[in-house]
């Protein structure tokens, strides 16, 4: 790959305005940013928490701009974008930044497209680096400055800040809004969750009940997307469960929400689930506040987000169905969640008590909804074994299953979440005991 | 025919073609095999079998379902009896098995199913539903700022659902529709969206269905997709329609929103060309005898979206389009102790003009590409039907390798491109012991760019599951499950050009362990559960930057009966980094209990505390929360066809506090008393 001389000529020219950059003492009342350079995606999005020092309380941040190159930005200070190169400026809706005590706080959340576009300038033998450039305004008719953190072009894994870029939450039906009947339990739900970097993923589940104030906008930002000093200061809503989760270098994750049946459905209405992040040791999302000139200490920022995480609702009271009591502790028993099923097992599906019942209908279906297996068992009965040729139905796909509680009119009085199961293909199973007890 | 009993008796000559275990056994009904019988009519079903088959006890099945409970056994006769539940109206067979202990599941045969639905074979069902809420805030402390109290019974929200069916001549509606609705905007469905103009009664889905034959139009809330690189169970508002050409052929169309979508605004989904996706795809079953044995299916994807994250999901979104076209093959032996799936795809795509990132600027843009993507899984049964000293063995093992191009993009997914990965599983089984292994590779950088961070990643996994329950048959063994996970992350060089230091590049290695172990009858289930993460950071200038996590959580849920049950927990998280020292502690415990002294009273009450301290650097938090709720149905008030109100009252206190080396001490106390009723109308 060959480089004109105007191409080698930029070249030179940012590095040497980088090593500039770098090695330069700051001068006083020159505005820092923590970290000066970061890991950063090549294929997809990435965020990044960054800390601004030295305002002194006279400078605003204005807009920020992506760059494939600076140049010297006299008479005002600092490097600022070389307007043939920009990529892109930061969007309205991803701007989360804050200004407390003369700390600036800035999430910076780069689109895959600006990505892209300096993907595009390494396969064409330039830099495949970038930068971000924020601009401060004076308010005393000082020159403007301008600020700059290089982005490296990788792959998103480790030494990329841990941050959340795509968050999805679902129950298992799909539906946008889940209805529930008052006392049934609703099906599992998840979060579908693209992030950068590895490290833990640490928080909570919370749900809004009806007639409690809904949370704002701030209070739906992960922790670490806040500034230090608005930390713990959100406001926290009634704790369904917690978790605390290894996130590997893999950069997709689903992780399973509240045991369903911890979730309230006694009274009608409607339930808000907020997924809460809280924020977590990350070396490579740190700002060290003294090196920006922002303090003493260094903040983490494990699992940044630029954006609120989104919410769930259920609504309890609409569904057809119209259930007695004790639907809350009508659960599954066995087989345990995910379980993997071979053909030899002796497979046994079982589940709680529940009275008021005239029969159990057990369905068993492939998480698309393809209904493999259903079985009436008595009402007494809470066990069922299934016929060995359940395994060549299945044909090595993962399944879910349920129970159904029926009353004597034969409408449902309760059902369970469903549960997945993972089947290994097969054509027979060895000898079972009888069906049902 | 209510109640009547039909005497007329046939003898199936098929019922002796089967099994070998069947040839002694003759299968009759009482009732013509042609004849159609009512849901509610009474009908015998009658074996004759060998003496040595006495033992075993009888199933019946249809189509899919056991509906052995259905019926009443007697000696060689299964009666069936009118019930509330009834037989699945239309033409079934019914088949008969043997189930015994030494020989499982035999078939006996099967004989003809005739089933008139209770409208004649039409139905027509509506089914309205509505939920009035009403609710209000009694107190609180400290009061909102600006001052948003609602009185009781001030603030109404309203839920209605409506479902139908109506099937005539061959040809089914199904309809579904569900709206919310409220006074208080914060709880509009598209708040998030549009904070100042929400609409307070909003569309939350509808599904509305024409079925005829093999044949279906659907319109609202549909799925369309099964190509794992180029569309995938995408869900949103939009039509679909399929049909099938016997067992052989299943053409799928769908054109549907970029993002899912609530409200009554773009009520199809797909009024908007630039947030829109459309597909089709055709599914040839090649050996139609033998489902699944040799599938190919085409699928052609056309879309563009705008930066909208949609309902539900949040997003670092840009505007995109893309069109792709894509193959996906599936293919076993009879026996299937042999599968291979694979696909392939190319995707034509870009990033298209955005105004939110250009703000006026010229950007360079990018330009459209076209790129690939592929897999194939090989899944094959070493170990199958073999047994060591009485103790069934199973061994699979899985092959799977993916190759997703640089840039390679399609709409509907977020396919994580510019990645190659080979990836090993073996999985088997002792009894009723499950035991799980995988090694995997994977590298990015697949265009060789010199100036790009090329990563290797090697991770391997192992997992044990023992049901203890099930091997020992005793209550108090518990089930112990363990996983084991090892993931190397290095960079390959440092990149020339590309800003790139020797402290840049990573080199990673993380373990994660976790033991679960857990007991459950039926009164109460404990759980036990460790987790454990290292990161140990072996690049240039970090290798000190290391970080140990660790979680312990001890799950007691209790339930004596049905009308009570009680859970607590008790948590503590471990988080310590080697290179500042910091070595932050969480510990959290909580109760919730649920009580039902009458049939219309449930009583719950929720506590939970948690805390968290660091010393090296001085941080506290700590935080407890309550909250008691009395719900209260209203059974002296019955409204239209005997629905109940049902009112509740809530007290929540919270305190909180924090304080650090960035942070002043902070301090929140709060309590509130919320009460509310509601009325539902069905």
């Amino acid at each position: 790959m060959t480089m004109t001389p105007r191409r080698c000529l930029r070249g030179y020219a940012s590095a040497i305005l980088m090593a500039i950059a770098l090695l330069v003492r700051p001068l006083p009342g020159q505005i820092r940013v923590n970290p000066t350079g970061v890991n950063v995606s090549g294929q997809s999005a990435t965020t990044v928490f960054l800390t601004f020092g030295g305002l002194g309380g006279t400078y605003r941040a204005v807009e920020a701009l992506w760059c494939g190159e600076l140049e010297s930005a006299v008479p005002d200070v600092g490097s600022r974008c070389n307007p043939a190169t920009v990529y892109g400026r930061l969007p309205l809706q991803y701007n989360r930044s804050q200004l407390a005590t003369g700390v600036f706080t800035d999430i910076m959340s780069i689109p895959a497209s600006v990505a892209r576009q300096a993907y595009d300038a390494a396969v064409r033998g330039e830099t495949s680096s970038f930068f971000y450039v924020r601009r401060f305004v004076g308010s005393i008719g000082q020159p403007d400055q301008y600020v700059s953190v290089t982005c490296r072009l990788a792959g998103g894994g480790a030494r990329v800040p841990l941050a959340l870029t795509d968050v999805r939450l679902s129950f298992e039906t799909d539906a946008p809004v889940l209805l529930v009947g008052a006392g049934e339990s609703p099906s599992a739900l998840t979060a579908d969750i693209r992030y950068n970097g590895t490290g833990r993923l640490i928080g909570r589940w919370e749900i809004v009940r009806p007639g409690d104030e809904m949370p704002e906008t701030r209070d739906l930002l992960t922790e670490a997307t806040l500034a230090p000093t608005e930390r713990g200061t959100q406001r926290r809503f009634e704790e369904l469960s917690r978790f605390n989760v290894f996130l590997p270098p893999t950069g997709r994750t689903t992780l399973r929400g509240p045991d369903p049946s911890r979730l309230p459905v006694v009274g009608e209405g409607v339930y808000v689930i907020l997924l809460r992040i809280e924020v977590s040791d990350d070396k490579e999302g740190d700002s060290n506040l003294a090196a920006a000139g922002a303090g003493s200490s260094t903040v983490h920022s494990g699992a940044v987000a630029g954006f609120p995480l989104p919410t769930l609702r259920y609504v309890v009271g609409t569904a057809l169905t119209s259930p007695t009591t004790g639907g809350q502790s009508f659960r599954l028993l066995a087989p345990s969640a995910d379980a993997r099923l071979t053909p030899a097992q002796n497979v046994t599906f079982a589940w709680s008590v529940q009275t008021n019942v005239k029969m159990h209908r057990l369905e068993i279906e492939t998480r698309d909804g393809e209904r493999v297996f259903e079985a009436y068992v008595p009402g007494e009965s809470r066990l069922y074994h299934p016929p060995s040729w359940l395994f060549e139905r299945a044909n090595g796909r993962p399944l879910r299953w349920r129970v159904l509680a029926l009353g004597g009119d034969g409408r449902t009085v309760a059902r369970t979440p469903w549960r997945t199961l993972l089947t290994d293909p097969s054509t027979t199973m060895p000898p079972e005991p009888c069906c049902t007890r | 025919m209510p109640g009547a009993i039909l005497r007329a008796v046939l003898l199936l000559a098929s019922a002796a073609q089967a099994a070998s275990a069947q040839d002694a056994a003759i299968i009759s009904r009482t009732a013509r095999p042609d004849a159609w019988i009512a849901p509610n009519d009474t009908f015998d079903v009658v074996i004759q079998r060998r003496q040595e088959q006495r033992s075993a006890r009888l199933a019946a099945v249809i189509g899919t379902t056991d509906v052995t409970a259905l019926f009443t056994a007697h000696g060689d006769t299964l009666t069936y009896r009118a019930n509330p539940i009834g037989l699945p109206a239309g033409e079934h067979k019914l088949t008969l098995y043997l189930v015994d202990y030494l020989n499982g599941w035999t078939e006996l045969g099967e004989i003809p199913l005739r089933v008139r639905n209770r409208a004649g074979f039409e139905t027509a069902s509506v089914d309205p539903a509505i939920v009035f809420s009403s609710k209000g805030q009694m107190g609180a402390e400290p009061r909102p700022t600006p001052d948003v109290r609602h009185a009781p019974l001030e603030d109404v929200s309203v839920t209605a659902g409506l479902q139908s069916m109506h099937t005539r001549e061959g040809v089914s509606l199904r309809t579904q529709a569900n709206m919310l609705g409220g006074s208080n905007r914060e709880e509009a469905l598209r708040f998030a969206e549009r904070p100042l103009d929400a609409p307070k009664i909003d569309l939350a889905d509808y599904l509305v269905t024409v079925e005829r034959g093999a044949g279906s139009i659907s319109l609202g809330h549909v799925a369309f997709g099964q190509h794992r690189h180029l569309i995938n169970g995408l869900t949103s508002r939009g039509a679909s329609a399929s049909a099938k050409w016997g067992p052989v052929a299943t053409l799928s169309l769908a054109a549907l929103s970029g993002t899912s979508v609530v409200g009554f605004n773009n009520l199809t989904g797909i009024s908007d060309p630039d947030h829109r996706i459309a597909g089709g795809s055709l599914a040839l079953e090649l050996l139609p005898q033998r489902p699944g044995g040799l599938r190919v299916e085409a699928t052609a994807v056309d879309g563009s979206i705008l930066p909208v994250a949609g309902f539900g999901r949040s997003a670092i979104a840009d505007a995109e389009a893309s069109e792709g076209l894509g193959v996906r093959f599936q293919a076993s032996d009879a026996g299937q102790r042999h599968r291979l799936e694979g696909g392939y795809s190319r995707s034509r795509s870009d990033y298209l003009p955005d105004s939110a990132l250009s703000a006026g600027l010229r950007l360079p843009g990018v330009t459209r590409v076209a790129r690939n993507a592929w897999y194939a899984d090989l899944t094959t049964n070493l170990l199958r039907d073999v047994a060591m000293a009485g103790i069934p063995l199973t061994l699979a093992l899985a092959l799977r390798t993916e190759r997703v191009d640089p840039l390679y993009r399609t709409v509907p997914l977020g396919v994580r491109s510019d990645v190659g990965s080979t990836e090993m599983d073996i999985t088997g089984s002792i009894g009723a012991v499950a035991v799980r292994a995988s090694v995997a590779r994977l590298r990015d950088n697949l265009s060789r760019i010199p100036s790009l961070l090329t990563t290797d990643t090697k991770a391997s996994s192992f997992g044990l599951e023992v049901p203890g329950s099930s091997l020992v048959r005793q209550a108090w063994f518990p089930s112990i499950s363990v996983a084991v996970q090892r993931i190397h992350q290095a960079g390959r060089n440092v990149p020339v050009n590309s800003g790139f230091a020797e402290t840049h590049v990573p080199d990673q290695l993380s373990a994660v362990a976790s033991v679960a172990v857990q007991w459950m009858t039926n009164f109460w289930q404990l759980r036990v559960q460790a987790n454990q993460s290292d990161q140990d950071n072996r690049q240039v200038g970090r290798e000190s930057a290391d970080l140990l996590n660790s979680s312990y959580v001890v799950s007691l849920g209790v339930t004596p009966s049905p009308r009570v049950a009680l859970t607590m927990d008790v948590g503590i998280d471990g988080a310590r980094n080697d290179e500042s020292g910091e070595h932050l502690r969480t510990g959290r415990w909580s109760a919730t209990s649920r009580l039902q002294p009458f049939d219309a009273t449930t009583v719950s009450a929720t506590y939970s505390n948690t805390s968290a301290t660091e010393q090296v650097f001085g941080i506290e938090q700590a935080n407890n929360d309550l909250r008691v709720e009395w719900q209260q149905r209203l059974p002296f008030v019955r409204l239209y066809r005997g629905n109940v109100p049902q009112a509740f009252i809530r007290y929540a206190r919270q305190h909180f506090s924090s304080s650090g080396p960035i942070v002043d001490r902070v301090r929140q106390r709060s309590w509130s008393m919320n009460t509310g009723l509601t009325i539902p109308l069905r």
